[in-house]
């Protein structure tokens, strides 16, 4: 076991691939997206 | 010499949660040496505990507060690995590891996302920094493209550097805890049979994230092959 070094897209792509043949993967990351509006009451 | 560490309300929290799970605790005073927060004993191997708190909503929160009204402060963030909890993560290590000098147990981070205003993702940057989390959509030879799934060990993975932290305790801003197995750790068997461990697959085996166990449709978990590599690691623990 091990993944020290971060594997780019194509290789974890690659990777998913080889396990999987019937499937077609698209990688993606989470966006946090955060916005507060001041209201003074 | 040794002395008694400054109150902290995280701290103080996490000790009352081992508490109640059964554990008997003792606070660590700090030393000469970087020292855990917690020693938490029982009838299992016990644990080492390093708590962190995150508030990773200061630069927002300042802007809110000095903003007039009708003033929006907000972020927009990827969530991948992050250097900043890395570097937690790192200091946290050390510190487990020159307590279990002094003190037996597993190796526990236990991070809280602690926010000021109230929403934070420091829970789930964490997650992400530790198991190396990405996602991904899979479309199946049917066509047909089924919710994203994540894909674990497809980043930088902290744990993997860090085996002396066999768990991490994940908490986000409302208090819901996950409880993360380092799959790396050399002491699976021991972690397992803990009383954290049990406890918490005993009353919601869905918080627990052990990519041992992990498949689709749970998710994916790319694992390397390297298994001197982790010889490696346990021999030096």
């Amino acid at each position: 076991m091990g993944c020290f070094s971060r594997k780019d897209e194509a290789t974890v792509l690659a990777e998913l691939k080889k396990r999987y043949p019937d499937r077609d993967f698209q990688l993606f990351d989470m966006i946090s997206s955060i916005a507060h509006i001041r209201v003074d009451i | 010499m040794a002395k008694a560490k400054m109150a902290d309300p995280h701290r103080q929290l996490v000790k009352e949660k081992l508490e109640q799970i059964g554990y008997s605790i003792t606070e660590i005073p700090e030393g000469n040496e970087p020292s855990a927060d917690l020693a938490a004993n029982s009838q299992d191997a016990g644990l080492v505990v390093e708590v962190k708190a995150r508030r990773d909503d200061i630069k927002r929160a300042r802007q809110f507060h000095a903003g007039l009204a009708g003033s929006v402060a907000g972020s927009h963030s990827p969530i991948v690995h992050d250097d900043q909890l890395s570097d937690l993560v790192h200091h946290a290590a050390k510190q487990i590891a020159s307590s279990r000098r002094r003190y037996s147990g597993l190796g526990v981070l236990w991070v809280r996302a602690a926010p000021e205003l109230g929403i934070s993702h420091a829970d789930e940057k964490m997650i992400t920094t530790l198991l190396g989390r990405r996602y991904v959509n899979v479309r199946g030879s049917d066509g047909i493209i089924q919710p994203a799934l994540p894909c674990y060990l497809a980043a930088y993975a902290d744990f993997h550097r860090y085996p002396a932290i066999d768990l991490a305790v994940v908490e986000d801003p409302k208090d819901r805890a996950l409880l993360l197995v380092n799959p790396y750790s050399c002491r699976l068997a021991d972690l397992r049979s803990s009383q954290l461990f049990t406890f918490i697959a005993g009353t919601k085996p869905s918080a627990i994230i052990d990519l041992h166990h992990v498949a689709p449709p749970a998710g994916y978990v790319l694992w390397g092959a390297s298994p001197a590599r982790m010889k490696q690691l346990c021999s030096r623990n």
